[in-house]
């Protein structure tokens, strides 16, 4: 075998080593750079235009409750339907009973006698269990919330929700998952404890 | 004296290597930093609006597709019995002033309704305010403005960021410049 003069890499070694040395530095300070990256989102603005129908949601004890105009229109039908059975056709027993009656719909307590003139007045119940978010959000995950997701469409619906003072967390959070599945989001600020009331003679909700 | 021969090459391999993978490392941190959004000059930035403070997915971005990326925000904190507008300077003004004509909110909107088609008005609702921004809400519609809400914790604190001042109708002459704001 021919073995030719001998070359000493020894500096080569000792530069390589250096350069190593720097990038490892280099790349500790931009990946600590790189690691601090905030998230940042230009808040939408109230779209007045479109004609999408509204889905209602609560954030309320950091919970989120939903409020379906059709699970509350089926309860007041079939309470009404009871209370004609018990007082067998008497108007003023009917009307009666009427002003005495409270339904309990999904966590909040319903005035019977604003939902028969078509106002729904909702009172929240203080220790309803609605559903609440594990402490990481998980965009395909399958729970309660993302079936109701799953429910809606982005064309023609948008979701309002009524964010009460304690639940600002929750409602960033569930606005986070409607906002993956393409869905626009109301917000509508509530006090403490106030009703919420839905129906005519209201203002309009306008999607953001 | 004579010393030992040492072979380094299997150690200059290993060296080589490395830097190479510590590149491309560079090189993906690099990339991150760039695509970081403050970059892009989005106005209008809120943090914390897809994710809260501490979360663990913080740091994943989730392109958001409802933001408002056409006009420049202006951001009005609301309390419950005040509000202060954040429009070049700071200014405060109480519920009750609102009532008189001429008040800072609507010399706001003044200001505001000219460039209406550059500019929206941002609500940072704090806890309380529901029936005061209800109200504010409907002013500013009234006038055609462009209007977006965020609910802000009471003690959150709302921190901005101005450039130079945006060029008036009346002073063309200036040379263009936006103002900026971040919370």
């Amino acid at each position: 075998m021919a073995t030719g003069p001998s070359i000493d890499l020894s500096s080569f070694t000792d530069l390589m080593t250096c350069i190593l040395g720097v990038l490892v530095l280099i790349i500790l300070l931009t990946g600590i750079d790189a690691s601090q990256i905030a998230v940042l989102v230009a808040t939408p603005k109230e779209i007045t235009g479109d004609d999408k129908s509204p889905v209602f949601f609560e954030c309320r004890n950091q919970q989120l409750f939903y409020i379906s105009t059709d699970d509350l229109k089926e309860a007041v039908d079939a309470k009404t339907e009871q209370i004609r059975t018990a007082v067998a056709g008497d108007q003023k027993e009917f009307l009666k009973q009427a002003a005495q009656t409270m339904l309990e719909v999904n966590g909040q307590k319903v005035d019977y006698t604003m939902a028969l003139v078509g106002k729904y007045e909702l009172i929240p119940i203080p220790d309803a269990e609605g559903y609440s978010f594990d402490k990481t959000v998980v965009a395909d995950e399958e729970n309660w919330y993302a079936s109701k997701l799953a429910t809606i469409d982005p064309h023609t619906q948008f979701i309002c929700f009524f964010v009460r003072p304690d639940s600002f967390r929750t409602f960033q959070r569930a606005r986070t998952l409607a906002w993956l599945k393409n869905i626009n989001v109301a917000c509508e600020l509530q006090d403490e404890r106030n009703h919420i009331i839905l129906g005519p003679g209201g203002s309009q909700i306008f999607s953001q | 004296m004579k010393m030992a021969d040492v072979d380094s090459s299997g150690f200059q391999n290993i060296v080589l290597m490395l830097i190479g993978v510590l590149i491309i490392m560079l090189v993906s941190n690099v990339l991150t930093i760039i695509s970081n959004p403050d970059n892009i000059k989005i106005d209008a930035l809120i943090t914390g609006v897809t994710y809260g403070a501490d979360d663990d997915a913080e740091k994943e971005f989730i392109p958001p597709k409802f933001q408002n990326l056409t006009q420049d925000p202006v951001y009005v904190d609301v309390e419950p019995t005040k509000l202060t507008i954040y429009y070049k300077t700071i200014k405060e003004v109480s519920a009750r002033d609102l009532m008189f004509e001429g008040n800072d909110f609507e010399k706001f909107l003044d200001e505001i309704e000219p460039n209406k088609e550059r500019r929206y008005v941002v609500l940072l609702l704090r806890p309380g305010s529901a029936v005061f921004q209800r109200k504010l809400r409907q002013v500013i519609r009234e006038r055609g403005i462009d209007v977006g809400f965020e609910p802000w914790e009471t003690d959150r604190p709302i921190e901005l960021e101005a450039r130079e001042e945006e060029v008036t109708p009346e002073a063309p002459e200036e040379p263009e410049a936006q103002e900026e704001q971040g919370a």
